[in-house]
Formats: C-alpha cells, sequence, structure tokens
C-alpha cells in the first residue's frame, strides 16, 4: 500500500508539471495582452508593467521562472488586482466553493446511494419507476437549466429562498440542490446497477444460505460490494464539483472561485489563470488518488496488485 | 419419521413468456444420515427443487403449493426469521461455482468467524478461531493458520469449494445439500472433492441431498437416486438396482451417457436424442415421450401413473404396462 501512494504521488507530479506546462503556453496564446484597455496604457507604463512582471522577457524565461515560483508554493501576483495575490484569491474564494460544494456532494452522494439501494431492492416496483424516471430526467438537465427553475419558483415566485447572492445558509440551498441534482442522478442509476449486479451474485445467494441475517447480508455482501464503483464516480464527482460550479456561481453571484476563474480569462489574467488551473488540476489529481487509495481499501484483489 | 419430506413440491416462475413450472409436484424424503442423488438433464429443476427447501427462490419464482416437512415442521409455514434459524444451522448447501460463492471483499476468516459467532457454544474469539482452523483442517486445507487471514482469490477453484464445504458444516447441519458442487471444477480436483465429501458425510454421519447432472459421479456415493425431467420426478430408487437396471427410458438414457472405464476409444460416447421440453409449454402426458424411443400413444395423452415395488418407484406407461399391473386406462 505504501508503495502504491508513493508511486501514485511521483506520477501527480509529473501529471501536474503537464498541466503547468500545456496551461502556461496556452495561456499566452490569447491574443491581446493583460494591460490591453479600450483606454490604451501609455507606452512608458506598459513597459514599466511588463519589466516588473517580466512579461518583457522571452517566454521560455518566463515559464522557467513560474515554474519556479510555483515550486515554492507560489502562483504569482494578479495583474488585474495588484493588491493582491493569486494565493490570496484562491484562499478567499475556494472555501466559499468548498462549502457549497460539499453540501452539494453531501446530498448527491445520500440521496443517490439511498434512491439506487432502495430501487434496487424493490426492482420494477413504484419507487424504482419513480425514481428512474427523476434520474434520467435529471441527467439531462444541466444545471445552468435547473438553477434558473430553481430561482424563479422557489425565490421569484414563492419567496421562500433568496433568489441569488451568499451569505446565510439559506443561500446556499438553491445552488447547492442546482448542483446536486445531476451528481445524484448519476450516483442513483450507478448505486442501482451495481447493486442488481452484486444481488445477483452467488455470495449473496450463499451467504442467505447461511442464514446471515437479511441486513447483515445487504450492508456487508451487497451495499459495501456494490458502492466500489460508486467510490470511482464520487471522488472525481467531488473534484468536479468543486471545481465546476462556475456556472451556478455566476448565476447565484456567489464570491466562489470558479467565478474569479471565469472573469479572469476575460481579463486575461495570466496568473490567475495558470494559478487556478493548477489549483483545480492538483485538486482534481488528489482526488483520483483518494478514489485509488478508497478502491484499494475496499478491494482487496487491487490491493496487492 | 424421515429428516425431510418433500411432498408434491411447486415451484413455478412468472415470466413474461408464460409460466414455467420448474418443479412440478415433486414428492421424496432423506432419512437422518442418508444420501439422496437427485439426477437430471440441466434445466430439470434440481436446483430449483433444492432452493425451494431453502425457501430462497427468487422472484419472479415462487412455491405455490406442497409441503417441506423437516423434522417434523413444514418449512413453509415457517415466518422468514424462523426459516432464517435452520438455514446454516440445521440445514446448509453447498452451490455450483466456487469461486463466486465467496465475497470477494472478506478475508476467508471473515467468512468463518461471522457464521461461528451463531454457534452458541463458542463464546470467546479465540475459541472461534480455534473452532475455523479446526474446520479448515477438517476440509483438507493446508496451513490453516495462516489461510484465515486471506482473501478469496488468493485460493484455487478447489480450495474455494474446500472453504464453502468447511462453512457448510461448520454449524453441524442435519441435512447438507449439494448443488453440483463438483461441476465447476477440473476432473482431478472433482476427484478430490468428492473423496472429502464422502469421508466428511461418513465422518459427521449427515444427511445429504447431492444434486449432479452426472450419474456416474454419484455412483459410489448415493444410498438412492431421484431422477428428475422437465420438473417433474421420472424415478426412484435404490442406487443399485437403478444402476443394474434403468425402468424408466430416460434413466436409461443417462445412463448410456456415462462414460465408461472399459469403453473402447472409438466408441462414441452417448448423448440423448432430442432437446429438452419447452417449460413454459411442456408436452402433453409423459414430458419424455417426444424423446423416448418407446413412445406409445398413451404416452402422449396421459400423464404416467406411478408404478411402485418395493425398492423403486417409475413414472411410465411402458413399465406400467410391462409390470402387468391391468391396462385400465
Ligand atoms: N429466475 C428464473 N426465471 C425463469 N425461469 C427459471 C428461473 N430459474 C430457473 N428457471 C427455470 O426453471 C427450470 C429448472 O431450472 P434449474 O432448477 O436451475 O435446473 P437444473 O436442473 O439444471 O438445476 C429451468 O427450465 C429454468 O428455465
Ligand atoms: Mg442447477
Amino acid at each position: 500500500m505504501g508503495r502504491f501512494i508513493v508511486r501514485r504521488l511521483a506520477l501527480m507530479v509529473i501529471a501536474l508539471w503537464v498541466v503547468v506546462t500545456v496551461t502556461f503556453f496556452l495561456a499566452h496564446m490569447i491574443p491581446g495582452g493583460p494591460f490591453d484597455r479600450e483606454k490604451p496604457v501609455p507606452e512608458a507604463i506598459k513597459k514599466n508593467l511588463e519589466e516588473k512582471y517580466h512579461l518583457n522577457e522571452p517566454m521560455w524565461k518566463q515559464y522557467i521562472l513560474y515554474l519556479n515560483d510555483i515550486i515554492h508554493g507560489d502562483l504569482g501576483p494578479s495583474f488585474k488586482y495588484p493588491d493582491r495575490t493569486v494565493n490570496d484569491i484562491i484562499k478567499e474564494s475556494f472555501p466559499v466553493s468548498a462549502q457549497l460544494g460539499f453540501w452539494a456532494v453531501l446530498i448527491a452522494t445520500f440521496v443517490g446511494i439511498s434512491l439506487g439501494s432502495i430501487s434496487a431492492l424493490h426492482q420494477g416496483g413504484l419507487i424504482d419507476s419513480f425514481s428512474m424516471f427523476f434520474a434520467i430526467l435529471f441527467i439531462s438537465l444541466p444545471s445552468f437549466v435547473i438553477a434558473p427553475i430553481f430561482q424563479y419558483i422557489f425565490g421569484v415566485k414563492l419567496h421562500w429562498l433568496p433568489v441569488a447572492n451568499w451569505g446565510s445558509w439559506e443561500h446556499m440551498i438553491l445552488p447547492a440542490l442546482s448542483l446536486a441534482l445531476g451528481p445524484t442522478a448519476v450516483i442513483a442509476r450507478l448505486t442501482r446497477a451495481s447493486m442488481l449486479e452484486v444481488l445477483s451474485n452467488d455470495y449473496v445467494k450463499a451467504a442467505k444460505a447461511r442464514g446471515l441475517s437479511g441486513l447483515r447480508v445487504l450492508i456487508v455482501y451487497a451495499l459495501k460490494n456494490a458502492l466500489i464503483p460508486v467510490v470511482t464516480y464520487l471522488f472525481p464527482l467531488i473534484a468536479a464539483i468543486f471545481t465546476g460550479s462556475f456556472v451556478v456561481e455566476k448565476i447565484f453571484n456567489i464570491p466562489g472561485l470558479g467565478r474569479y476563474y471565469v472573469t479572469s480569462i476575460y481579463n486575461r489574467d495570466y496568473t490567475v489563470i495558470l494559478g487556478v488551473t493548477v489549483f483545480y488540476a492538483a485538486f482534481l489529481i488528489l482526488m483520483n488518488l483518494l478514489a485509488d487509495i478508497t478502491y484499494a481499501l475496499l478491494d482487496p484483489r487491487i490491493r496487492y496488485e | 419419521m424421515a429428516l425431510l419430506e418433500v411432498r408434491n413440491l411447486q415451484t413455478y416462475f412468472y415470466t413474461y413468456a408464460g409460466v414455467v413450472k420448474a418443479v412440478d409436484g415433486v414428492s421424496f424424503s432423506v432419512d437422518r444420515g442418508e444420501v439422496l442423488g437427485i439426477v437430471g438433464e440441466s434445466g430439470s429443476g434440481k436446483s430449483v427443487t433444492a432452493m425451494s427447501i431453502m425457501r430462497l427462490v427468487q422472484q419472479p419464482g415462487k412455491t405455490v403449493g406442497g409441503e417441506i416437512i423437516f423434522d417434523g415442521i413444514d418449512l413453509l409455514k415457517l415466518s422468514d426469521r424462523e426459516m432464517n434459524s435452520y438455514r446454516g444451522k440445521r440445514i446448509a448447501m453447498v452451490f455450483q461455482d466456487p469461486m463466486t460463492s465467496l465475497n470477494p471483499t472478506l478475508t476467508v476468516g471473515y467468512h468463518m468467524m461471522e457464521l461461528l459467532s451463531r454457534d452458541p457454544n463458542l463464546k470467546t474469539k479465540k475459541q472461534k478461531i480455534d473452532r475455523a482452523i479446526e474446520l479448515l483442517r477438517a476440509v483438507g486445507i493446508s496451513e490453516p493458520e495462516k489461510r484465515l487471514s486471506q482473501y478469496p482469490y488468493q485460493f484455487s477453484g478447489g480450495m474455494r469449494q474446500r472453504v464453502m464445504i468447511a462453512l457448510a458444516i461448520a454449524l453441524n447441519p442435519d441435512l447438507l445439500i449439494m448443488d453440483e458442487p463438483t461441476t465447476a471444477l477440473d476432473v482431478t480436483v472433482q476427484a478430490q472433492i468428492m473423496e472429502l465429501v464422502k469421508e466428511i458425510q461418513e465422518r459427521y454421519h449427515m444427511a445429504v441431498i447431492f444434486i449432479t447432472h452426472d450419474l456416474g459421479v454419484i455412483a459410489g456415493f448415493a444410498d438412492r437416486v431421484m431422477v428428475m425431467y422437465a420438473g417433474k420426478k421420472v424415478e426412484e430408487g435404490d442406487v443399485y438396482s437403478m444402476f443394474e437396471k434403468p425402468l424408466h427410458p430416460y434413466t436409461e438414457a443417462l445412463l448410456s451417457a456415462v462414460p465408461k472405464l472399459d469403453m473402447d476409444r472409438s466408441q462414441r460416447l452417448y448423448a440423448i436424442p432430442g432437446s429438452p421440453p419447452n417449460m413454459i409449454a411442456p408436452p402433453p402426458g409423459c414430458r419424455f415421450h417426444p424423446r423416448c424411443p418407446y413412445a406409445m400413444r398413451i404416452c402422449a395423452k396421459k400423464m404416467p401413473v406411478a408404478v411402485s415395488t418395493d425398492d423403486r418407484e417409475v413414472y411410465c406407461w411402458k413399465v406400467f404396462k410391462e409390470m402387468g399391473v391391468v391396462e385400465s386406462v
């Protein structure tokens, strides 16, 4: 297990380096520069700025400088907000995204697994048909469609919850639900399929034939094994929800990392684009590592490979 | 009184295509310490019979009629909870495919300890571990201490079937049902497992229902044999007399399908002509008649009645006629 983790960590570093490199050069290919404004900045100032941020150096040198900074955990300053560093921006806004993501993932996991297992246990029954109908519906509805519908119904019409903005727990409900619905549907379907597969296994039949209690068979034999594929989906999902909430953050005007990310692209704020991308990549890769570790913990056949 | 008495068991599957009468009015009994073989081609209802006794028939199947009297109690009348207390403890079962019968995410030791915690005589963990080791040793697994902490994938097929047998006998059941326990194994391993099964049966003097589609496998093991065809019993009798002189044409056909040691290489193995019947719309009369070389007109019309002699029970019009019973139908 130790060796397994070390090997994965090494791969992780390589993957991160590739991401940094590719994003670095892609970001510099965006036409225009960070100091292009409608009213042009005076040449002298622009030159000073470019010197300050090493933009006058050849590309490869900028790249080396940037790599060096990253290794030291410094993602550099923002071009757009000179008083703040990229580290500051992430420190401020990621907790907001993470909080939102946490609730969304929690809802999706809990509701998805429950619905999926109940559906599997009562295959073809009313609950099954009902939840699978909604699963298909919500899988095909992207969050940017669900979010405005929620805003309209629960915010504008019913006045139950705030339409947008961030602050209290009430502000969190609609965006968290908008984010959670799709993944809930995916998890429910995944759990159901996996559970049905596991329930048809001989070892479940054999466990019943040994007279083990129904609850024991359900949890130790069926659910535990059925969740293996769900777990592999769960961690990339966490990464996707934590990082992929740009649209929902934008719609609900939430000061999360996603919103900064989108804005930084409009502003050609290279360091923010780069920094956030690297941060997202690191987070994603870390989640995959966690998925692999959990997978190995759940399934001994993988652990000993 | 017999340990197990199955009377007129009916287990049907309600499929979209129609009702499959997988077990259609089967009766038999097993005494304490007796070995009953159940044979028949695949699809004849052997596994469904076994699963009906365990009351583990899955949807869309359902036992719709009959009685399963075990030690004086009709299992079909028990509550789910009461039935569960019979499973493993009084009636145990070993399945066909050892490769898939153990939970791949649990150690062999976990499987055993979990079951042994239902044994009231084993109070401490130490006692349970000792018993688990003793059981593994009893089924011929070497280094049982080490094996306990291993996972199923670290065991070969034969070894896994030994584990399944150890689990089956762990709580000293009165009846052991084995559903083709050697079919999925290599021939040499098959022979070893058969040796083990015989040894275990003798040592613990358990009643065994041994299901197989191969008459040859049970020749030296079973006391009695029941032959099933298309959800019905067609013949039952003492194993020696059945092998000596099969009465039902289907039993005869099954016997000729058993390869013999003295068989010349050039002799072709006999296969029963025709194919198993459609179970949703089985042939009228005797279900075997379309494949039977001796079929008479009545066979297609009327279900054969039982012909019983002291050691045999046969459902066949030809036998009925030859036995000299007055032709009344
Ligand atoms: N889940 C099921 N659904 C429908 N039919 C089934 C099911 N399980 C078994 N059967 C039918 O029951 C009959 C007997 O099956 P089985 O007892 O498994 O035969 P075998 O003698 O090979 O063990 C077969 O014809 C099969 O089609
Ligand atoms: Mg079978």
